[in-house]
């Protein structure tokens, strides 16, 4: 049987992934690495590899997207399927960058905890922002993470390099898959994939935000199994 | 907490010729007075063939009336009947109660309650739960996409666009109706809310209601992608008087929604017209099993009343649910008993609501953690007794309308 090889994002562990792990378990063997210590991507995506047999399904969301991307560029012969889920091929904007220092700063302060909660707006759909059990996760998992971890992995995302120029080369079939109003990875990031990707298929959800996953749980695990089985 | 009233259009006989219409006026006319009394729900159940129980097979167009005659009441269906209506026919009614209400929908999930009512839909008392969940799986869907297919056990449906879309995004609240109190960590478990509509002891609500959030927690399996709905609702037996005595005194028929039901469930079905539900009632209520009281019931003065629902919101119920149109409680004594309560017992109970809220959303981030406490001792099935099994002509009728041999045993 395939493993499929599931990369959280940032501030997230295992539990991203738990629709998913518990119900393609029919169709792969579900894989999801430890977050990792390195300070880059390309580290990040080393960390992966060490962990993941030699061919695989690989599977990204958010910053799990990046170091998908990464992969792709270090090991593109032990990919056989590719879920690029709420990502993004591009580098980060300046705005972005300066967003992402102000959360560095704080956590440095430590005010780590604050971190999540402020997050939230643009996470979530904006039906799903007052559900506590889902809040209560995402706060749950970024704990488990902890601020040394998030540090690394903030520094990394800002480090991360321009894909774009890359898409054309994967050579796998490729699964490109966003919330129609994820506010971070937006709609439009994951259009520019599928078109440069020569066996993509995209795949919006709607009334879905960026923790799709989580969110939209039937829907994706439901896309995901057409991807693997298709 | 919240105060919602209860609608199952009970019809007790004798009937005389516009009992039905002045049961509907009345209905229309009191959820109007509870609207700007500032009660927060009004039920409307769906059941059909039940006469006397329940007149009340469509309770979108009953809703659809009061959604023109109120402005803030949330307008519950306490329940649609999820396997006797077809998916999209469900999908399309309850958007279109949802544009006409302003978004005011609460929508209670039901499976129907006996051979009376699922026979002539061709359905099997056994399927029941599983034709309920693959239509949980085909019909919400359609409420947050535009075009929707569906291809499950018991539902096939091609791809169409499903119109109009609700007014509430992704879709309104959703509950399960709890005929039986077990069901209520089956609705945690799919991650909606629990309408309790068997009576619940005092002493019991807290453990049950620390059993929904041990389910909703970790047990949680949604059917598919709905917003999930932590929610507790309790039916209770309900009329406020300036004593007991007179509140008892004018709720006396109130236990015949319980007694009709569950009549039904072990009787039924009935050649129309060949039995008094109310008949049967009286008979019942001078055996000491109809005289007894629960003193979980919500009838009494005001101070009575109040020193029960303390009870209940230490145990951090959401919502009760005032069994008023019961029996043949008068139109009038329902007015006075909603003013009366809206009055002297609610403002204070409504107060709270923000610290209530708060405990919630603790107990669903996991801050607080409740404790397990057994429902097996609290878990009583109902015990009233049959008189008699159907006959053998009555299940011939039934046999021979769904196309089964004649005089075989009927689940």
């Amino acid at each position: 049987m395939q493993t499929l090889v599931l990369v959280p994002g940032l501030l997230c562990d295992e539990r991203l992934w738990s629709h998913q792990t518990r119900y393609l378990g029919d169709v792969a063997h579900c894989l999801v690495p430890d977050a990792g210590t390195a300070n880059s991507i390309s580290g990040l995506a080393e960390s992966v590899l060490a962990q993941a047999p030699p061919k695989f399904a690989l599977a990204g969301l958010s910053m799990g997207g990046i170091i998908a991307h990464a992969i792709m560029a270090l090991a593109p012969e032990r990919v056989e399927r590719l879920a690029l889920i709420s990502t993004t091929a591009r580098a980060d904007t300046a705005e972005q960058t300066s967003r992402r220092q102000r959360l560095i700063e704080m956590t440095e302060q430590g005010r780590f905890a604050e971190v999540t909660p402020l997050l939230v707006p643009a996470l979530l759909h904006p039906t799903r922002q007052d559900d506590a059990m889902l809040t209560g996760q995402l706060l749950s998992m970024a704990t488990r993470i902890g601020p040394a971890t998030f540090l690394r992995h903030v520094h990394a995302i800002i480090g991360r390099p321009d894909r774009r120029v890359q898409l054309a080369a994967y050579a796998v079939p490729t699964l490109v898959l966003v919330g129609r109003e994820d506010a971070i990875t937006t709609l439009e990031m994951h259009e520019e994939m599928a078109q440069a990707i020569p066996h993509a298929r995209l795949a919006v959800i709607e009334e879905c935000g960026h923790i799709s996953t989580l969110e939209r749980p039937h829907a994706v695990t439901a896309l995901m199994r057409l991807w693997l089985t298709g | 907490m919240k105060f919602g009233i209860f609608y199952e259009h009970q019809l007790p006989r004798p009937w005389a010729a516009d009992s039905e219409y002045q049961l509907f006026q009345d209905s229309l006319t009191q959820i109007e007075l509870a609207d700007r009394l500032g009660y927060h729900y009004a039920w409307e159940v769906e059941h059909h063939f039940l006469e006397e129980y329940s007149h009340s097979p469509s309770p979108e167009v009953f809703l659809g009336a009061a959604s023109q005659r109120t402005k803030n009441i949330r307008l519950g269906h306490g329940i649609v009947q999820l396997t006797t209506n077809h998916p999209a026919r469900v999908a399309e009614k309850i958007a279109t109660l949802d544009l006409l209400s302003n978004g005011r929908v609460e929508l209670g999930l039901g499976e129907g309650a006996s051979v009376t009512e699922l026979h002539p839909f061709n359905l099997r008392f056994r399927d029941k739960r599983l034709v309920w969940e693959d239509a949980v799986r085909c019909t919400l869907p359609m409420f947050w996409n535009h075009g929707w297919e569906y291809h499950g056990p018991f539902y096939d449906f091609p791809l169409r666009a499903i119109i109009p879309k609700p007014k509430q995004k992704p879709h309104p609240p959703l509950w399960v109706a709890c005929s039986q109190l077990d069901t209520i960590k089956y609705a945690a478990h799919r991650g909606m809310g629990a309408l309790c509509f068997k009576f619940v002891d005092l002493a019991a609500a807290r453990a049950w209601v620390n059993a929904y959030y041990h389910s909703f927690l970790d047990d949680q399996e949604k059917l598919t992608d709905y917003a999930t709905n932590p929610n507790i609702a309790v039916v209770a037996g309900f009329m406020c008087c300036e004593t007991d005595e007179e509140a008892w005194r004018k709720a006396d028929g109130w236990t015949f929604f319980q007694f009709a039901l569950q009549l039904y469930n072990k009787e039924g079905p009935f050649k129309p017209g060949s039995v008094s539900i109310w008949e049967k009632y009286e008979a019942w209520k001078t055996t000491p099993e109809g005289q007894a009281r629960s003193g979980s019931e919500l009838i009494g003065s005001p101070a009575t009343i109040r020193a029960r629902l303390r009870e209940l919101a230490a145990s951090h119920v959401d919502q009760v649910i005032l069994l008023n149109q019961a029996g043949k409680n008068k139109h009038e004594d329902i007015c006075a008993s909603l003013e009366l309560f809206a009055r002297e017992v609610m403002p204070k109970f409504v107060a709270d609501e923000p610290a209530h809220q708060q405990w919630k959303d603790a107990v669903l981030r996991r801050e607080i953690v409740l404790d397990h406490i057994d429902t097996d001792p609290f878990n009583t099935r109902s015990r009233l007794k049959l008189s008699q099994p159907p006959s053998a002509e009555v299940r011939d009728m039934i046999a021979g309308a769904v196309g089964r041999p004649r005089s075989s045993t009927i689940d």
